[in-house]
């Protein structure tokens, strides 16, 4: 009755709607054969290979979009969990490597749609908040790399000392008192600078956000309830 | 293989150089699967050389092996209750989460109940619905179909599906549209005709019997246009893309409406899909092989245990039937 197009589509395991339906074994490349083999011997091995050899671009890219090193290394440490706990080396049928900059980028996204749509204080960030799966397209790939080439921008063009504070804040994980010390500025001075560069970063996000928040109405609406 | 794409046009687009029309030739090189693995593989290159930060790996890599420790701790031995620590540290979030939950929740009901009359059916249980406009609707079972209480037909004709149901629409002397939306990426919007629309988990599908229709549909975050022609069935895969074909019989896609099931060299497998959309009956199969042999033909059948009787004679095999589970065998 109906078509059967090849694709697989599981409720349960998040996993596998991240990576791609389609199917490209025996495409992978060369340079994962090793952490494949290292997973079958010895699963913990495996890991380690494939967080050693991932680990720090992943950071690297998280950063661009979030902007602070303790929250981009967080995010890239609970993507190689969720691998773990989702077996992914048995899961997933694209490379590892596509699995994990797609699940770092989603994370991002995200870590970020919380970080500025949220106006609670809840200090700690909903784990299914995090988990939200978008799927790849192309466009949503284009986008993503949009999406950080546009935050770099917005963080770029700041005024010098606006931008000082702010990556003081981020990637010193300073207080905004110890900024104002060792600046010798007024708080209220740290306070303004960091308003205005959180206010350029969300609107170098604003549409995306938007479009976001759109598409989980979409997807999560059950009109059956 | 499609060359043309390189690392240097895909490292400008990193970098935010790339002009509008390389976006549009890389998002076309993307749609291939084999492409996607490139990106990423120039991505993961790219981001080698253009280094941000210098995280500590051999720290983060200690931190993440000692928190699967704690993890597997926590499951042996397996328990189906969340650990209670599990609940103390999540505790802030989970009772806000809670509170929030409750709150949308409350509100999204009352919405619900206050502007839109609903229609629900049950397993095996086939409605026919006729809209204030005077627009026929069969609502297939287990399927839900909600319609604004105030102001449909005059300002608006919208109704909101999931499952699958039939529409005859009435054309209005106004050309007034009307839409169905459903709680997967697309919509269609019609003036007046007959089609039969499909939304459940698994996939989603519009036939076209007459007239013509159009489909709003979202992919990533670009909303995109189809125009249908009578016997078109579009065909939407989980990431949201569209398939057009045309099919010779597109009535068979409606046949339900009268209790009819129409197959076509159908594997078992789909059939059991179908089974268990319409009747609420898990089907499995003892044998991988049986789910992969095919059935084809029309048959007439009131509830599942028609169906499976039929299934059961023409393939010559045998079916258990627990309540609401069945197994077939040879």
């Amino acid at each position: 009755m109906s078509e059967n197009v090849g694709y697989t589509f599981n409720e349960d395991s998040p996993i596998i709607r991240v990576v791609n339906e389609h199917s490209v074994q025996g495409k992978i490349t060369d340079s994962e054969v090793f952490i494949r083999q290292a997973f079958q011997d010895d699963p913990k091995k495996g890991y380690e290979l494939l967080f050693r050899k991932y680990y720090r671009a992943l950071c690297s890219h998280a950063v661009r979009f979030v902007y602070s090193k303790e929250v981009a290394e967080d995010i890239v440490g609970d993507v190689f969990l969720t691998f773990w706990k989702n077996q992914g080396q048995i899961q997933i049928t694209t490379s590892f490597r596509s699995y994990l900059y797609a699940s770092v980028r989603n994370r991002a996204y995200n870590y970020l749609q919380w970080e500025f749509k949220n106006d609670s204080d809840i200090d700690e960030i909903p784990e299914n908040i995090l988990n939200q799966v978008l799927e790849e397209t192309p466009q949503s790939m284009l986008q993503y790399d949009e999406l950080f080439s546009k935050i770099e921008n917005s963080i770029s063009t700041l005024p010098p000392q606006c931008q000082r504070v702010f990556l003081m804040s981020r990637f010193e994980n300073k207080k905004n008192k110890e900024i104002a010390e060792e600046l010798e500025i007024a708080l209220k001075t740290v306070e303004a600078h960091m308003m205005k560069a959180l206010s350029q970063m969300r609107k170098a996000l604003d549409g995306y956000l938007v479009s976001l928040f759109i598409f989980l109405i979409f997807s999560n609406t059950d009109f059956s309830l | 293989m499609d060359k043309s794409v390189n690392k240097n046009i895909l490292f400008e687009s990193f970098s935010g150089r790339a002009t509008p029309l390389q976006k549009k030739l890389i998002e076309q090189w993307l749609l291939e699967p084999q492409n996607r693995e490139q990106y990423y593989e120039w991505l993961d290159e790219w981001e080698n050389q253009f280094i941000q930060i210098l995280p500590n790996t051999e720290d983060a890599l200690q931190k993440s092996l000692q928190k699967i420790a704690q993890n597997e701790a926590y499951l042996t031995p397996i328990s189906v209750e969340p650990t209670p620590n599990f609940f103390q540290h999540n505790f802030r979030w989970l009772a806000a989460a809670a509170v929030v939950l409750l709150i949308s929740f409350g509100v999204f009901i009352a919405r619900d109940y206050i502007f839109y009359k609903r229609y629900q059916t049950a397993f095996g249980e086939i409605q026919k619905i006729q809209l204030p406009d005077g627009s026929q609707v069969s609502l297939n079972a287990n399927s839900a179909l909600k319609v604004a209480r105030f102001g449909f037909g005059t300002k608006t004709r919208e109704v909101f599906l999931t499952g699958e149901a039939s529409f005859s629409v009435k054309h209005t002397i106004d050309n007034q549209r009307f839409t169905v939306k459903t709680d997967k990426n697309f919509e269609v919007e019609v003036l007046g005709t007959e089609f039969n629309v499909y939304a459940r988990q698994k996939e989603a599908k519009v036939v076209l019997n007459k007239g013509k229709v159009q489909l709003n549909y979202l992919v990533g975050k670009a909303t995109k246009q189809l125009t249908m022609k009578p016997g078109d069935l579009v065909t939407f895969n989980p990431i949201g893309q569209a398939k057009v074909q045309q099919i010779a019989q597109p009535q068979n896609y409606s046949a339900w409406q009268e209790h009819r099931f129409v197959f076509e060299q159908t594997p078992l497998k789909e059939v059991a899909t179908m089974i268990y959309e319409n009747f609420g009956v898990k089907i499995e199969f003892r044998d991988e092989a049986l789910s992969q042999r095919t059935i084809s033909g029309t048959f007439h059948a009131e509830n599942a245990d028609e169906l499976l009787q039929v299934i059961s004679e023409l393939l010559e095999i045998n079916f258990n039937r627990q309540d609401n589970n069945v197994t077939f065998f040879e």
